[in-house]
């Protein structure tokens, strides 16, 4: 009698506590699935985040002390940047992925914001917006020169075509930076409304025979700035042997 | 609490497993390759109308093909016309011309999708006809009628000096925007080895501008600009950066320039292109 009132209540037990465990095992295969993922990912954004790293430390004279902090901002953005873009693979259907460069960009921006000095951030943000500015344009005459050579443009159209890509510019849109590598096979998404406007009737039928793709977030981008680990994260003695060598500026070793 | 004072731990340990069992059956994986191989794909999808649209990509078949390259062809006459003032005889000889390259790119097609119906149930002779059908899409994609083609080669015998002039004019002012385009495209790659300030990428720009824009363009334009650099004087360049980056720089140059030759095959440089690079001097107001 015992047996019987018993048994359910361990069968239902045993059941609950194999699931548990399977479940733990699932999550913790899951976890080291998606680490070895972003991992991959983690490989191809940090060349992202030393590129960063190098123009901020070409536009602010850092201190020992400011760098391991935006050093370790860095790390932790390419990490979260690697795990947010394993998800968006997973659900394509929410929309495109962001730019990894450009959520770095902004997560060591606002640790920037807390750790340089007025001065320090000034220089920065005065040279940050021009890269950006320049960056900009060179996506746009990219695509335009490619337009150029298929569609036949007048000066006139460039120019027109230019200014309405600025006018309407979306972040993803720096995406178009490695059209070049497509040799012309393919062309960038670009909105009709943006464009055609700008088209004569034939070079509109044209364009939209052409074969538009998406361009991806990592071409030929990912040259790994020099190493220089020990610069950043502080370490007066390494880094002074290391700027002895080779400085900053010509004649005088980087800053300690 | 008296009943699990009861249990059995041996029958409770069975019980687990048996647990275990069970779930693991519910659970079942089903090993097996996660992706059907490429080349099977290939074999299943692959007939004539994949091989349309693999030359002819999204407008997907010879006859709508044709059109749009004719399409494009047309733009390019016109803005010659618009250009230049053709007369009739100069139209005609010069539509004579493009539709010899348009026949031309057509018995290309007809010749690939031959070897094509030969070999498509075998992957590995697939692969080989693959490589012949690209140059086939990138035609599709960039026109036919570019360097090499009939019809820029019957261009100059057709044109009267000041014609010639005109157009070599708007030609001249096409290469030199895309010129451009490439040098801020290359220096924003660059940028992955070598922070710029805004100072700097202009004087690395008027350095650049110094040197004729390519008459070619293509998938080595970038390749081509960098090269350009790799060939500066170090002295023009120490000039621009600190020794740090200009270190950094050099490794990456080095690289760069050994595409030379293939630079060479590719028709985007000469050998006496090189010699120009030496005489460009860098803008004063940037080397800092």
């Amino acid at each position: 009698m015992q047996i019987r009132l018993t048994m359910p209540i361990v069968i239902a037990l045993t059941l609950a506590c194999a699931a548990r465990v399977r479940s733990e095992d699932a999550a913790a295969a899951k976890e080291e699935q998606e680490n070895a993922e972003a991992q991959q990912y983690v490989q191809m954004i940090q060349p992202l985040m030393w590129r960063e790293l190098e123009f901020i430390r070409l536009t602010c004279d850092l201190t020992p002390e400011q760098r391991p902090k935006i050093k370790a901002a860095g790390d932790k953005s390419v990490k979260l940047a690697a795990r947010a873009f394993i998800k968006q693979q997973r659900m394509p259907q929410v929309g495109l992925s962001q730019n990894p460069a450009e959520v770095v960009r902004k997560d060591i921006a606002k640790v920037l914001q807390e750790t340089l000095t007025k001065e320090q951030y000034a220089a920065y943000s005065a040279e940050a917006a021009k890269r950006t500015a320049s960056r900009k344009k060179a996506a746009i005459a990219n695509v335009v020169a490619q337009l150029d050579g298929a569609l036949y443009l007048t000066q006139r159209q460039r120019e027109q075509i230019s200014q309405s890509l600025e006018a309407n510019w979306q972040e993803d849109w720096e995406q178009w930076l490695s059209l070049w590598q497509y040799g012309g096979r393919y062309f960038p998404q670009i909105p009709d409304k943006y464009l055609t406007p700008h088209l004569s009737a034939e070079q509109t039928q044209v364009w939209q025979g052409f074969q538009k793709v998406g361009l991806g977030w990592w071409g030929g981008y990912t040259d790994r700035q020099p190493a220089d680990d020990e610069w950043w994260d502080g370490d007066v003695a390494k880094a002074t042997g290391k700027a002895a060598a080779v400085s900053d500026k010509p004649g005088k070793p980087d800053k300690e | 609490m008296r009943a699990t004072k009861l249990i059995d731990p041996f029958l409770a340990v069975l019980l687990f497993i048996a647990a275990q069992c069970l779930a693991a059956e519910d659970d079942e994986v089903v090993v097996g390759p996660l992706t059907v191989n490429s080349q099977e794909q290939m074999m299943q999808r692959f007939g004539i109308a994949d091989f349309d649209q693999m030359v002819f990509q999204n407008v997907g078949n010879p006859k709508l093909g044709r059109q749009r390259l004719q399409e494009q062809i047309n733009l390019q006459l016109k803005e010659l016309d618009h250009e230049c003032h053709l007369t009739d005889s100069q139209k005609k000889r010069l539509e004579l011309a493009a539709r010899g390259d348009m026949q031309r790119f057509m018995d290309e097609v007809e010749v690939q999708r031959r070897k094509f119906d030969a070999i498509k149930n075998d992957p590995d002779a697939l692969n080989n006809v693959w490589q012949e059908i690209q140059p086939l899409q990138l035609k599709m994609a960039r026109g036919l009628t570019g360097p090499g083609s009939l019809l820029l080669k019957i261009v100059p015998k057709t044109l009267t000096p000041e014609q010639a002039k005109s157009y070599e004019a708007k030609m001249s002012e096409r290469r030199l925007y895309r010129y451009r385009a490439n040098i801020a495209v290359a220096l924003h790659m660059l940028g992955g080895t070598v922070a710029l300030t805004q100072a700097q990428s202009e004087a690395f720009t008027e350095l650049l501008l110094t040197l004729p824009a390519p008459q070619s363009a293509g998938q080595y334009d970038v390749y081509l600009i960098i090269y350009r650099i790799s060939d500066l004087p170090p002295e023009k360049l120490k000039a621009l950066l600190d020794d740090r980056r200009y270190e950094a720089l050099k490794r990456q140059l080095d690289v760069y320039r050994a595409s030379r030759n293939v630079l060479i095959e590719q028709g985007m440089i000469e050998r006496e292109d090189l010699a120009e690079a030496a005489t460009a001097t860098p803008a004063p107001e940037a080397q800092r």
